[in-house]
C-alpha cells in the first residue's frame, strides 16, 4: 500500500506529468510517471491522488477510463490494457441531446471501446475499432474539456460479458469514488480562489472578507466540501457501493455550493471569460452528470430506502481505518 | 447515595483487557463483543414505554448506564483515575453507537458525560478521580452552567461572579439552558474572576454542588414538551477552593475544550440516531416513489454528518484535529437533524401537526427538538463566524 510519505512524492510525480494542457499528452505523462502501477498498488490512494490533481487544474488525462476498465478487467480479463469508455450522458429516457455518449478526449487515440447502453450495464461490450476512433467534439457547456460525442457504439468487432450488469456494478462504484474525488477538489479550488479574493478585494473602505455575509457564505462552502470530502474518503475505504453513490450526491452539492457562492463572492469579475473560475464551475456542470447526477443517485438512494434494500447499513464504521495518506 | 472517592479498578473476569482492542482490527473485534453481548443481555436493559415522562427516561437512562459500566463496556476509553480500564476513546464511540442502535440510552442526556468528563480529566485530575466515576456509572448526573442572559452567542460577555474569599470561593449570578439540572447532582460552572471587561481572560470554571446552600433551579418548558432546560441562580454560594476545574482565568480554553468534546463521540452517536430515524420514517409512512428524492437527499445529509464524523473520531484518537474545525461538525449536525425532521413532518401527513397517541407526541417532540440544533451548543452564525475566521483564516482582516 501507498503510505503518507510516498503519497506526497506521487502527488508531486502526478502534478508534474498533469502539467500539459493537452489531454493526451497529459495522459502519456501520465502512465509515464506510474500512474497504472500505483493504481494497480493501491487503488483508493492512487485514485485520490490524481483526482484531486485534476480537479485542482481542470486538467483531464482519461484517468477515470483506467479505473474503470480495471475494475471490470477484474471480472472479465478481456477488458485489459488500453480501453476508452464511452459514458452514457444522461439518466434519463425521453431527453433530446445531439449525442447520447462521450469519451474523454485523453483517448482520443484509442483503439478499442468499452460502450454500454445505460448507466445500469446494459449492453456493456468491448469495440476493438478496425481504424482510428473518429469522433466529433461534443461541445456543450466545457468545450475546454474536450469531450468527443457519438450515439451508437463505433463500429468493429464486439465482445460481451456474462453478468454484465454485476461486473458494471463495482466499476460503477469505483468510477463514481473517483469522480467524487475531482469534483470535490475542483470545489475547493473555488473556494481557495474566492477566499483569496474575499482578503483583497475592499469595498466600503474594508476587505469584502471582513464582512459577516460573506464569511458565512465561504463557510458554508467549506463544511459541504469537508463533508462531501469525507464520504468520498470513506467510499474509497470501505469499497461500499451505496457509499460511493452517496459520496457522489455529496460531491454534485459541494460543487453547486461553491459554484454559487464563490461567483456571489466575485461578483461581476467571476462572471468574465477573463476569470478562471469559469472553467471549475463548467467542469463541475459535466461531472455531476458523468456516472449518474445528483437528483438521479438521490432518487435511486431513496427508492432503496423505501423498498427496504438498505436495511441496517451504516456505510461506514468506526473499524473502517483512516489512511493518513487518503487525506487531503 | 454518592460515590465519592477513590475509583474502584478492578475487570469483570469475562471482560477483556483493553490491548486485546489494539492493532488494525481492533475496534472491529471490540464491537463484535459488544454487540454479542447486547444481544445475549437484551432482556436485563430496559426500553422506552409509551408515556415515559423526562424522569422515567433519566431513570431509564442511568440503570441502563449503571448495567453497561458494570459489565465492563462503558469503563472501556476512559482512564484507571475515573474507574476505566483504558484504550482508546474510539472504544467510548462504540460503545454510544450500539446502545444508540438499540435505543438504550436517552441521548442528551448521555451525551453530557463526553461533554464534561474528558475536559475534567485533562485539566483536574484530582477532581476527576474524586467524583467523575459516580457520574460515568450512573450513579449521578452533571450539568453545565455556561450560557446566560446576557450571554449567549457571546458567552465571553458572561457575568455571574466568583471571589475569591480566601478558604472558598463566593459565587453569585445567573446561568441559563441548563440541561437536566434537576437531575444534576453537579454542575460546571463557568464564573467571572477576572475584571467585568476582561472577556475571555477573565473567566474560571468550578465543580458546584447542586444542593449547596444558594443555588435556585427553576424549569424552563421547552416547546417540545419536555422541561429540559433550566434557569440556575447562584446567591451566595459558597464553594470549596479546590472545586476549580484548570486554572484561575483559565476557563475559556476549559469550555472551549468541552464543545470540542462534545463533538465526538456524541455526533458519532447522533448519526446512527438519525439513521435509525430515517429507518422509523420509512417503516411507519405510507410512502410512496414521489418521496424517494426527499428520503435520499435525507439520507445523504446523514451520512455527511457520518462520514466527517467518523474522520473526526479518528482525528480526535491521533489529536490531529483542532477545535475551530470541529465546528464544521456542529453545522452538518444542525443541518442534518433539521433536514431529515423537515423531511419527516412532510411526509408523515400531518401526524405531527394533527396526530394524537404515543407515535405522535414522540415525532412531535423530535421535530421541536431538531428546532434548537442550531442554536444550542453554538448557535450557526457563531459556528460560521469560527469557521472563517479561523480555518478559512478571514480573522483580522483590515
Amino acid at each position: 500500500v501507498i503510505d503518507a510519505e510516498l503519497a506526497v512524492d506521487l502527488d508531486r510525480t502526478f502534478a508534474a506529468a498533469l502539467e500539459y494542457d493537452d489531454p493526451a499528452r497529459a495522459r502519456t505523462e501520465l502512465l509515464a510517471a506510474g500512474w497504472l502501477d500505483s493504481l494497480d498498488e493501491d487503488e483508493p490512494v492512487a485514485t485520490a491522488i490524481v483526482f484531486r490533481i485534476q480537479g485542482a487544474t481542470c486538467r483531464d488525462a482519461a484517468a477515470l477510463d483506467d479505473v474503470i476498465t480495471r475494475r471490470v478487467a477484474d471480472r472479465w480479463p478481456e477488458a485489459a490494457g488500453d480501453l476508452a469508455v464511452a459514458y452514457p450522458l444522461t439518466a434519463r429516457a425521453g431527453e433530446e441531446l445531439p449525442m447520447t455518449h462521450a469519451v474523454l478526449p485523453g483517448h482520443r487515440q484509442a483503439r478499442r471501446v468499452l460502450w454500454m447502453d445505460d448507466l445500469g450495464g446494459e449492453g456493456l461490450e468491448i469495440v476493438e475499432l478496425e481504424g482510428e476512433l473518429t469522433l466529433p467534439a461534443l461541445g456543450g457547456v466545457d468545450p475546454d474539456l474536450g469531450l468527443l460525442g457519438l450515439s451508437a457504439p463505433p463500429s468493429g468487432r464486439s465482445s460481451h460479458p456474462q453478468d454484465a450488469a454485476s461486473l458494471w456494478n463495482a466499476a460503477l462504484a469505483a468510477g463514481r469514488v473517483a469522480v467524487a474525488h475531482q469534483m470535490v477538489a475542483g470545489a475547493r479550488a473555488m473556494l481557495s480562489m474566492a477566499v483569496d479574493y474575499a482578503q483583497v478585494r475592499k469595498q466600503f473602505g474594508t476587505p469584502i472578507g471582513t464582512f459577516q455575509a460573506v464569511k458565512h457564505r465561504l463557510a458554508e462552502t467549506l463544511v459541504v466540501i469537508s463533508a462531501a470530502d469525507a464520504a468520498v474518503v470513506a467510499a474509497a475505504t470501505t469499497g461500499n457501493v451505496t457509499a460511493a453513490a452517496t459520496a457522489k450526491v455529496l460531491a454534485g452539492r459541494a460543487a453547486a455550493t461553491a459554484a454559487r457562492n464563490c461567483l456571489q463572492v466575485f461578483g461581476g469579475v467571476g462572471f468574465t471569460t477573463a476569470h478562471t473560475f469559469h472553467r471549475y464551475l463548467r467542469r463541475n456542470l459535466v461531472l455531476d452528470r458523468l456516472l449518474g447526477d445528483g437528483r438521479t443517485l438521490e432518487i435511486e438512494l431513496g427508492t432503496q430506502l423505501r423498498t427496504g434494500a438498505l436495511t441496517g447499513d451504516r456505510l461506514v464504521n468506526l473499524e473502517d481505518p483512516l489512511r493518513i495518506a487518503l487525506l487531503a | 447515595v454518592l460515590k465519592v472517592g477513590g475509583p474502584s479498578l478492578e475487570r469483570p473476569a469475562d471482560r477483556r483487557a483493553p490491548e486485546a482492542y489494539e492493532g488494525p482490527d481492533g475496534i472491529g473485534r471490540f464491537r463484535g463483543d459488544l454487540v454479542a453481548w447486547l444481544d445475549d443481555h437484551a432482556s436485563e436493559l430496559q426500553l422506552g414505554r409509551d408515556g415515559d415522562s423526562l424522569s422515567d427516561e433519566v431513570a431509564r437512562t442511568r440503570r441502563n448506564q449503571r448495567r453497561l459500566w458494570n459489565a465492563g463496556w462503558l469503563r472501556y476509553g476512559w482512564p484507571p483515575a475515573v474507574g476505566g480500564f483504558g484504550g482508546s476513546p474510539i472504544l467510548r464511540a462504540a460503545v454510544a453507537e450500539e446502545a444508540t442502535a438499540r435505543e438504550l440510552f436517552f441521548l442528551t442526556l448521555f451525551a453530557v458525560t463526553e461533554v464534561l468528563v474528558p475536559t475534567t480529566i485533562s485539566v483536574a485530575p484530582k477532581l476527576a478521580e474524586g467524583y467523575a466515576q459516580a457520574f460515568l456509572d450512573g450513579s449521578e448526573g452533571w450539568c453545565q452552567g455556561f450560557s446566560e442572559p446576557d450571554a449567549g452567542s457571546d458567552l465571553a460577555a458572561l457575568r455571574c461572579r466568583a471571589v475569591d474569599k480566601g478558604d472558598h470561593w463566593l459565587v453569585n449570578g445567573q446561568k441559563i439552558w441548563t440541561s437536566y439540572a434537576q437531575f444534576a447532582s453537579r454542575i460546571i460552572v463557568l464564573v467571572r474572576t477576572g475584571s467585568p471587561e476582561s472577556r475571555h481572560r477573565g473567566i474560571s470554571a468550578l465543580l458546584v454542588d447542586t444542593d449547596s446552600s444558594g443555588v435556585t433551579i427553576r424549569l424552563l418548558g421547552g416547546i417540545n414538551g419536555h422541561d429540559e432546560f433550566s434557569e440556575t441562580f447562584f446567591d451566595d454560594v459558597s464553594v470549596p477552593k479546590d472545586r476549580l476545574v484548570g486554572e484561575v482565568n483559565g476557563g475559556w480554553g476549559v469550555a472551549m475544550s468541552m464543545l470540542r468534546s462534545e463533538r465526538g463521540a456524541i455526533f458519532w452517536m447522533l448519526s446512527t440516531w438519525l439513521l435509525g430515524e430515517l429507518h422509523h420514517l420509512l417503516a411507519r409512512a405510507e410512502l410512496g416513489p414521489s418521496d424517494d428524492e426527499r428520503i435520499g437527499h435525507a439520507f445523504a445529509s446523514i451520512m455527511a454528518l457520518r462520514s466527517r464524523s467518523w474522520t473526526t473520531q479518528h482525528r480526535m484518537s491521533l489529536d490531529t484535529i483542532s477545535i475551530p474545525e470541529t465546528s464544521i461538525d456542529k453545522i452538518l449536525m444542525a443541518t442534518s437533524e433539521q433536514e431529515f425532521f423537515d423531511i419527516a413532518r412532510e411526509t408523515l401527513g400531518g401526524l405531527i401537526e394533527f396526530g394524537e397517541g404515543e407515535a405522535a407526541r414522540r415525532w412531535r417532540s423530535a421535530y421541536m427538538y431538531s428546532r434548537a440544533a442550531s442554536i444550542y451548543g453554538g448557535a450557526a452564525e457563531i459556528q460560521r463566524n469560527i469557521v472563517a475566521d479561523q480555518v478559512l483564516g478571514l480573522r483580522g482582516l483590515t
